[in-house]
């Protein structure tokens, strides 16, 4: 269960899969759904990643934006996709079919790792380990599980109960767990080296970054972290009716969209509603998230105030949309100059303009134009520019420490400086997406198997090419289908904490799983069948065949090279069908990412003679 | 439609879906017996008129008004030289549209020898018969032969004088061929002169022999010109796109040996479209062009009908079909000896092997001065030749200028 060895050139050929922080083969997973396999898709998906239901639900999928079909039209709905499988095989699901039990699982051995953070890096690593024999102890600082998956994702978008299963069944495999337990205060770094073989830094980015403003320290000035991780542990966070929030993230779009919902998050006003000691975070996708929430948390007019224009920002289209659906207004290339006070509260956010948010490299460097000053009435605001590591809890004998102050590492091994002690997550390298927090709690795993065990995990990379006698697309019309989106939930219906997203019904799953262009199946060439009689070169809707001498590809050799422009192959198969001496072929590619007692998907696609 | 695709039957038929993508034009381009022999892809500048002028396209559409035209006339006529006349006349005077039909025979007839005539000159300027097409440029000499032999044994069938005389004229021609010429001659007339062997013989020649080869030879023709379109695909130099692989682009594998022939570029920068619906609605355009022009001659003008067949009374003056009038024309000038046998065998030589003698593997005509030259002198000539014994001749093969008496007849 290596997380990331050395990918072949045909793996790499598989955009989504390369992109995939965890390599899902999502292309295999995908074909599969759309012929009817739907158990083999669940574990194609949930083989790589134990968070597999959860990444259907709000991953950032960088699947779908490497998807090559994306250059043709619109990307496949993956993400959707995962979703339809893990509503039914997953831990959310009802039926209680336990497909996860085909997953390989190792005895147990004497060697104990101990865990520091319960969010995705951690958990995800708790899971590996365990799977692979080693007695393992999860330190929570809260008294919930999940980290930013339960504290930083507002609920509308992440139904809790499925977290909950999905971490149970992790819990299931034997992990212990201690909650409440906070580094640096609970129990410090050096005691924990000495309960454990190895330890992993999993604590994430919790603490939000402030801005030093004029007035940024009166009431009604939050940090959209705090104000998410709040409103999601169930402590009631005022909001006024007209909210700011600053930030162009997700975060940002889910604190606007959180203070709209208020109402629906039950308050529990026994609890002393003062924010706690900040703990969790997330940055880029910090201001989206941010903004979202705010609009649930009861406030009728949220603005979100971002440097950068709509198609700069960082919060992903999608989210943007639905803020924009809710009534979320935007003000783009604006900045934060000071927050206007009276009486020690907050009324009001100054912005001055942007006259630039990068840089000449392409870093990010705003300028900003101090003459054209805008003040927008405001009773909160929420700055959600970010979230930095909480360094301090690791005591005076901390491992070394990037400039960013975040947890220096290898990044091979992603070990630290201190022996026996690896960090993973946003702990490493500030607030990223969830899927790499997962990936690293993955490699980390990977890592202590090898220095405890001497173990190099078997490089699973070593694919096969199998090939197809039944690659016929001509009958299937999967080049002519629009991409269809999962349905969400009219806006006059978003009431509290509902999923907004829903799934895809059957029918859906299998037309948009059809639309996958099978990046996995690859043309071959027979060079003793070929005639060079360029009928491929013909029949190929998109001019993508050459032919030319062997020599332009690599000089001294003679004869003719057959060349395929894989970017914007389709796999239509024409050149094949159309080949008279059957030099053509085709064949999937079985690289990692498909469990080998598995039948290779792709074979017999559509209808067709 | 769309419901009838997605019938049984439709699916039956149609084994590619209907065409909406690029893939599915391809698919259906591919799939479909009707087009198979056209390419999938041309390069754009094919498109363009004086890319080929739509010669062959044009002389296609010519071939079939032919056929459809003269499977009508063979309803309504024996050939035997008691009823052919007589079943002419019948069938311009008493068959529903049988002049017009007559005329549309007539003139495609006519036509198609200039424009398979005007194909071979537009293919030689553009260098069309060199590596790899040699072969092909054989075929169409023969085509062009099938072609003038269809027009001559045609011309006898309505046994009127005008046939009768050209066909005489012109089958004497063949006489001056040394040893074997009398031995042809008798053969292809039946008998000392012509008769209602030759008759027969022509008959059987024009509607049956002779279409069959040609029809034959035009599918290999138009099938090579397929093959050696595909071969323009292929880059036949390092090509620089290739050279700089780009990330993506994968050697499926490296074959012994060269394409036939090559493009300089890349496919992809061939700018190549579908041959259908680009080409394919030039074609058709051309297509109906060409009817049109048929039909509107053939409105306006009858074709001629002269006085039954008299093998005692001999025209002046004795003229073959206008074809054959360049070397009637020589004939009158030089010996037999040069003007029936050295003359026509050297052009049947030359044309024949064009494409082995002239090595000089450039098209562009600036390229190949001395080809251009010869071949431009020759046509000239030929032409002119052709115009002089059409036009020019009276009564015992006199110069008479046209305006003042004209002798043409078609």
């Amino acid at each position: 269960m290596s997380a990331s060895p050395q990918l072949a050139y045909y793996d790499l050929n598989i955009p989504c899969m390369a992109a995939c922080p965890v390599n899902t083969n999502a292309g295999a997973y995908v074909a599969a759904i759309a012929e009817g396999h739907d158990v083999e898709a669940y574990l194609t998906a949930r083989l790589p990643n134990p968070f597999a239901s959860v990444c259907g639900r709000v991953c950032a999928a960088p699947c779908e934006d490497a998807c090559r079909r994306g250059s043709i039209d619109a990307p496949i709905a993956i993400r959707a996709l995962k979703r339809f499988v893990t509503e039914q095989f997953g831990p959310e699901a009802v039926t209680g079919h336990d497909v996860t039990s085909l997953l390989p699982r190792a005895a147990d051995r004497a060697e104990s790792v101990g865990i520091v953070g319960g969010g995705p890096a951690g958990l995800a690593a708790a899971h590996d380990l365990r799977r692979t024999g080693y007695a393992v102890t999860v330190y929570e600082a809260t008294e919930m599980l999940g980290g930013m998956m339960v504290l930083g994702i507002p609920e509308y978008r992440l139904d809790r109960a499925l977290v909950n299963a999905e971490i149970q069944a992790i819990l299931d495999l034997g992990v212990e767990v201690e909650m409440g337990v906070r580094l640096g205060s609970e129990v410090t770094l050096e005691e924990l080296q000495q309960r454990h073989d190895a330890v992993v830094l999993a604590f994430g980015a919790t603490v939000g970054r402030g801005l030093a403003l004029p007035g940024s320290d009166a009431d009604g000035v939050i940090r959209a972290i705090e104000f998410l991780i709040n409103m999601n542990r169930g402590f009631r966070v005022e909001v006024g009716e007209r909210v700011v929030v600053v930030g162009g993230g997700n975060v940002a779009m889910d604190a606007a969209r959180t203070a709209l919902r208020a109402a629906a998050y039950g308050y529990d006003d026994e609890v002393e509603h003062t924010a706690p000691a900040p703990e969790g975070g997330h940055d880029l996708t910090e201001a989206v998230d941010v903004a979202r929430t705010a609009v649930r948390a009861g406030a009728t007019d949220v603005t979100v105030v971002s440097l950068e224009s709509s198609e700069e920002m960082p919060a992903a289209a999608f989210e943007i949309e639905e803020a924009e659906i809710e009534g979320i207004k935007f003000v783009h290339r604006r900045g934060p100059h000071r927050i206007e006070v009276a009486d020690g509260k907050a009324i009001g956010l100054t912005t001055v303009g942007v006259l630039s948010v990068f840089d000449a490299e392409g870093r990010f460097s705003p300028e900003f134009e101090f003459d054209s000053l805008e003040t927008l009435p405001a009773d909160t605001v929420i700055l959600a520019i970010g979230q930095s590591v909480d360094v301090a809890s690791l005591g005076d004998n901390g491992p070394e420490l990037t400039p960013g102050r975040t947890v220096a590492i290898d990044e091979e091994t992603m070990s630290t400086s201190l022996t026996g002690v690896w960090a993973a997550g946003d702990a490493t390298r500030g607030p990223r997406n969830l899927i790499d927090a997962v990936s690293d709690g993955r490699r980390v795993a990977a890592d202590i198997h090898r220095a405890l065990a001497g173990v190099t995990p078997e490089p699973t990379a070593e694919g096969m090419m199998v090939p197809t006698n039944s690659f016929s697309r001509l009958g299937d019309l999967y080049d002519r289908t629009a991409r269809h989106d999962p349905a969400t939930l009219p806006s006059e219906r978003r009431i509290g904490l509902r999923e907004v997203e829903l799934g895809f019904t059957e029918e859906e799953a299998r037309s948009e799983a059809s639309r996958c262009l099978r990046c996995f199946a690859n043309i071959q060439l027979d060079v003793g069948s070929c005639v060079l009689c360029a009928l491929c070169v013909d029949v190929c809707p998109f001019d993508l065949i050459s032919i030319a001498p062997a020599a332009s590809v690599e000089s001294g050799t003679s004869g003719s090279a057959l060349i395929l422009d894989e970017s914007r192959c389709i796999r239509c198969g024409l050149c094949i069908q159309r080949c008279p001496t059957k030099a053509l072929s085709m064949s999937n590619w079985v690289g990692f990412g498909v469990l080998e007692d598995r039948a290779p998907v792709g074979a017999g696609v559509g209808g067709g003679s | 439609m769309k419901a009838f695709r997605e019938s049984t039957i439709g699916r039956s038929l149609f084994r590619s879906p209907d065409r909406v993508t690029r893939r599915d034009q391809a698919a259906g381009h591919w799939s479909n017996f009707l087009l198979h022999l056209y390419p999938v892809k041309v390069r754009r500048f094919e498109l363009r008129f004086r890319y080929s002028w739509f010669l062959g396209v044009a002389s296609t559409v010519l071939f079939a008004s032919l056929i459809v035209s003269g499977i009508y006339l063979m309803f309504f006529y024996v050939p035997t030289p008691l009823t052919a006349y007589g079943n002419i006349q019948e069938l311009q005077t008493n068959v529903a549209f049988g002049q017009f039909i007559r005329n549309v025979h007539r003139w495609s007839a006519h036509l198609m020898v200039l424009t398979v005539a005007a194909h071979m000159a537009r293919m030689f300027y553009r260098g069309a018969y060199k590596s790899p097409r040699e072969f092909n440029w054989m075929i169409g000499v023969m085509l062009l032969g099938l072609t003038l032999l269809l027009s001559f044994t045609g011309y006898l069938l309505p046994w009127d004088q005008l046939a009768y005389w050209a066909v005489t004229v012109g089958s004497a021609m063949a006489g001056f061929v040394p040893l074997v010429g009398d031995t042809v001659q008798e053969t292809l007339v039946g008998g000392s002169q012509v008769g209602s062997s030759t008759l027969l013989r022509f008959y059987v020649l024009h509607i049956a022999v002779l279409p069959t080869l040609l029809v034959g030879l035009l599918m290999i023709h138009i099938w090579r010109w397929r093959k050696d379109s595909m071969f323009d695909l292929a880059a036949s130099e390092a090509v620089e796109s290739v050279s700089d692989m780009e990330p993506g682009r994968r050697v499926l594998g490296v074959v012994p040996g060269v394409p036939a022939t090559g493009d300089r570029k890349d496919p992809s920068e061939q700018d190549l479209v579908m041959t259908s619906p680009h080409l394919l609605i030039r074609h058709a355009v051309v297509a109906l062009g060409v009817l049109l022009i048929v039909l509107a001659i053939s409105l306006l003008f009858d074709a001629p009908l002269r006085d039954l067949a008299n093998p005692f009374e001999t025209p002046n003056p004795e003229k073959a079909p206008w074809y054959f009038a360049a070397l009637q024309e020589l004939l009158s000038h030089f010996h037999p000896m040069v003007a029936g046998i050295l003359v026509p065998g050297a052009i049947v030589f030359g044309l024949v092997g064009l494409p082995y003698f002239d090595r000089n593997p450039a098209t562009t005509p600036s390229m190949r001065k001395v080809a251009v030259v010869v071949f431009t002198t020759f046509l000239v000539v030929w032409v002119l030749l052709t115009l002089i014994g059409f036009a020019f001749r009276g009564a015992n093969w006199e110069w008479v200028w046209p305006w003042i008496e004209w002798h043409g007849e078609l």
